[in-house]
């Protein structure tokens, strides 16, 4: 079941109603029975068990581990939970990953050895609830979590059907007491949920999907559309991917938002950010927090991190040698990133190691471009500067993503950037070639239209520090209600979707 | 009031909104296919039949645009005094006309309902229900809502899976893709310009002529007897379909329930063969009732047609055709069937808009 799907929101509003009319202590169940539909819907059978196998395993050693926290075994316990979790993750998805890249290496050794291509039934949301799972048995290893006795209701946090097609990667710390408490109803944060689901409808729908048509067509054919073509399309899947993933991201938490529970934010301006460590503390930010949490932190903590970090010390001084750990932990935190997104070298190299080079590079190289800085007396408090930081930032970024969409893998990631600098045909922007390249001219103006929406939404947001809907919240009520109309029936008019149209995966929806 | 209940009341009524304003889209968005901007105005054939008074009908056409195009029923009404009505759509198959016959039973109380044998044939074989999901579509965005629209709606989604149920209640669903084609027509039309009355009722005329090669009528002793030998199993274009047939039936069952005639006919195409000759007849047979073929020598004769100049695109009449054809059926189902004529005012202003339209043609 797609989360753009009307059957969807039939069902949220089912549960809407038979959520308040329950009595509070028993509203959690109408989740529960949401995710029921949810799971049964979105599964194959097989794929339902494997998924009801994995919450059974993670329960019953949650279970234990909160009895044995303190004694012997417990360790071992938890390392069974997180490898169990995290081998049928990559067992479910990327098999063919690893059966490709064995059978790569037997040929490329002349060893007569070939795997079968095997495919194992993945469950809906793998990549995101088997991380949820995995930080949850961790926390209850090192205490920060209590083991959820009610099994009902450690299913209905496990398996919370919002976030099961494309997160947020959410803690049971955090999230797990509000998912599973009743709550009474609150207007306000009714009707803002109600807001943030059609602002999201408009991201995906009218944006997103739109700018698919244009970016699928020139990545189809990159070998007849080249020069500017594929720079645009690059540029524009960018914009594709954000709007496709705040889109769905703004869905989930505005249908958590009418159950009254408040899910952590995963986006938050990521293209008004300075440098690219900045960019993922604003992009996908749950997922950098799960990595930061659960990898980077105890990879740093463990005894062998710190005996790295004492004898690099003594080699490349203190200053220098504090940083070298740390920059393996992430150089690892970004390659798990990468192979998170995908079990494809494109992924891993295009969509992890890249950023992490990127990012330990900035900082290797921050003493010497602050003496240029200097030197040149750039004034970097200037708008013009920081412009400068945002675009510098969206073009590196634009180059990873560029192997992240070449589906074909990462060798077919080098030939589509032949093909972007193979010539440079500005003129496609003004002669018309653009119509008609999987958008016709009424496509394009609705695109721009709406994108330029999202902008002034994002930059009156940058500068009063408050999000639009309740800004707009405190306008009378005739204007506020023209305002929220006129996205409704754009959203129903010019969305993509119904026959002609796949709404149905989100692009996260695949990793 | 308190807080809550204004609350509630606020909600309600933005509810209401929203409703109104998918309304109205859907009401924009539906194509709308009249007289004005196509030759093959179903628009104003469903929409004008409503218009018409209730049980002022003794004769209904339906079926696909072989009906459409054969039968003027003004051109009836004009040389025999019969009233009836053509509900003949383009591309209308059998399941359409069984839930059409069943809405104008909800207004009118027909003698006689005549069915052309088109859609007992295979059409589209990979299409669930024979003919294309458009074609089907636009027949039923005008029928109002009843408990015959829920039950079609209902069973064509049950057998096309590919549709969406919800689709036909929010009509936007399937139509909103249209804004980018919408002109001054979609925002504010008429089914006709004398409003009140349907002029055209449900005709759908058509004026060309196709050049043709000489056509040669199907012989007259197609006997079912032999029908073993003349089927031909690898015409692929004179294959049964159940389904449709199963409609065909339906259509007979409801007619006899109510104590109407029904009467199947085949309109004059070179692609009506032997064979689609012999299983209608065979079909008509086994619900003891009759079968017109016009592409039988005798009745072809009969009816004065001539193919050469009376078709209009090979497989249509056109307005020739169409007037000898009516003409025949008007002095057959008098003389067969015992319909009566009867003076109606709706007919009777209609006649000049009738003569008019044609005469622009």
């Amino acid at each position: 079941m797609s989360i753009t799907s009307f059957e969807f929101f039939v069902m949220v509003a089912l549960l809407v109603l038979v959520y308040y009319a329950l009595p509070l202590r028993y509203r959690w169940v109408a989740l529960l029975v949401g995710n029921g539909i949810f799971w049964y819907k979105g599964n194959s059978k097989a794929a339902l068990v494997i998924m009801l196998a994995m919450g059974i395993v993670t329960y019953v050693l949650a279970r234990l581990l909160e009895e044995k926290r303190e004694q012997k075994g417990a360790k071992e316990l938890v390392t069974v939970g997180v490898t169990l979790l995290a081998a049928c993750m990559i067992v479910c998805r990327d098999l063919g990953f690893f059966v490709g890249n064995i059978n790569g290496l037997c040929n490329l050794c002349h060893i007569p050895f070939q795997m079968p291509d095997v495919t194992i039934p993945s469950p809906m949301g793998i990549s995101y609830f088997a991380l949820i799972w995995i930080g949850y048995l961790l926390d209850v290893y090192w205490g920060v979590a209590h083991a959820e006795k009610n099994a009902l209701k450690f299913a209905l946090f496990c398996g919370y059907f919002p976030f099961m097609t494309s997160g947020p990667i959410i803690s049971f710390r955090d999230s797990g007491a509000q998912i599973t408490a009743g709550h009474q109803f609150d207007y306000e944060q009714f009707c803002f949920g109600l807001q943030r689901i059609l602002w999201g409808l408009m991201k995906k729908l009218i944006i997103s999907q739109r700018l698919a048509a244009y970016v699928d067509l020139v990545y189809g054919s990159y070998n007849t559309l080249v020069g500017t073509y594929v720079l645009l399309a690059m540029v524009l899947f960018v914009l594709q991917l954000y709007t496709d993933f705040s889109g769905c991201i703004d869905i989930v938490l505005g249908v958590s938002q009418l159950f009254g529970i408040t899910l952590p934010e995963n986006f938050d301006l990521p293209f008004l950010s300075k440098n690219l460590s900045e960019f993922w503390r604003r992009w996908h930010i749950t997922l950098g927090g799960w990595l930061r949490d659960y990898i980077l932190y105890p990879i740093l903590k463990s005894d062998l991190f710190q005996t790295i970090g004492k004898k690099s010390k003594k080699k490349f001084g203190k200053k220098f040698g504090k940083k070298v750990p740390m920059w393996i932990g992430l150089l690892i935190s970004w390659f798990l990133i990468g192979f998170w997104h995908g079990g494809g070298w494109n992924y891993i190299l295009g969509d992890g190691l890249y950023f992490g080079i990127l990012i330990i590079l900035g900082e290797m190289l921050e003493p010497f471009t602050d003496k240029v800085i200097e030197k040149l007396r750039i004034r970097t408090e200037t708008f013009g500067y920081r412009l400068f930081q945002y675009v510098r930032t969206f073009v590196l970024f634009t180059i990873g993503l560029s192997f992240f969409r070449a589906y074909g893998g990462f060798m077919e990631g080098l030939r589509i950037w032949k093909s972007a600098l193979f010539e440079f045909s500005p003129w496609i922007f003004f002669d018309g070639s653009l119509i008609g390249a999987g958008l016709d001219a009424k496509d394009w103006n609705i695109v721009i239209v709406f994108m330029a929406v999202l902008a002034i939404s994002g930059i009156i947001r940058y500068y009063t520090g408050e999000q639009i809907r309740v800004l707009v919240a405190r306008q009378p009520i005739v204007f506020r209600w023209l305002l929220y109309v006129a996205l409704f029936a754009s959203v129903i008019v010019f969305g993509c979707y119904g026959i002609g149209y796949d709404a149905q995966s989100f692009i996260y929806q695949q990793f | 009031m308190n807080v809550r209940r204004w609350q509630i009341a606020k909600m309600c009524l933005f509810l209401m909104i929203l409703c109104i304003v998918m309304g109205a889209i859907s009401a924009v968005v539906v194509p709308k296919y009249l007289v004005e901007n196509t030759d093959w105005p179903s628009t104003s054939t469903f929409k004008q039949f409503y218009e018409m008074d209730e049980d002022s009908i003794d004769v209904l056409f339906i079926g696909s645009s072989s009906m459409a195009t054969d039968i003027m029923p003004q051109e009836i009404y004009d040389e025999y005094g019969i009233t009836s009505y053509n509900l003949g759509t383009t591309e209308q198959n059998l399941i359409v006309s069984y839930y059409w016959l069943k809405e104008a039973l909800r207004f009118q109380k027909p003698k006689v309902v005549v069915v052309d044998n088109q859609m007992m044939f295979t059409f589209y074989a990979d299409e669930e229900l024979n003919f294309k999901e458009p074609g089907q579509r636009k027949d039923f965005d005008y029928m109002k809502w009843s408990k015959v629209k829920v039950e079609a709606v209902h069973d064509i989604c049950r057998i096309d899976k590919s549709q969406s149920e919800l689709s036909y209640y929010l009509p936007f669903i399937r139509y909103h893709d249209r804004w980018k084609e919408l002109v001054k027509r979609d925002f504010k039309y008429e089914t006709t310009k004398l409003y009140g009355y349907a002029p055209l009722v449900g005709e759908t005329p058509l004026e060309d002529n196709a050049k043709s090669e000489p056509y040669t009528p199907l012989r007259d002793d197609i006997r079912i007897e032999d029908a073993a030998q003349i089927i031909d199993e690898t015409d692929v274009d004179s294959k049964r379909h159940e389904l449709m047939i199963s409609y065909m039936d339906k259509i007979i069952s409801l007619c006899k329930e109510q104590g109407i005639s029904v009467l199947i006919l085949s309109s004059v195409s070179p692609t009506e063969t032997e064979t689609r000759h012999v299983i209608t007849k065979q079909f008509a047979a086994g619900h003891g009732i009759e079968f017109l073929d016009f592409n039988v020598k005798q009745l072809y004769e009969q009816a004065g047609l001539d193919y050469v100049t009376d078709n209009y695109d090979r497989r249509h009449m056109n307005v020739e055709g169409a007037k000898k054809i009516s003409s025949f059926m008007g002095g057959y189902l008098m003389e067969h069937y015992g319909v009566t004529p009867r003076e109606h005012h709706a007919f009777e202003e209609t006649k000049g808009y009738f003569e008019e339209f044609l005469s622009r043609q």
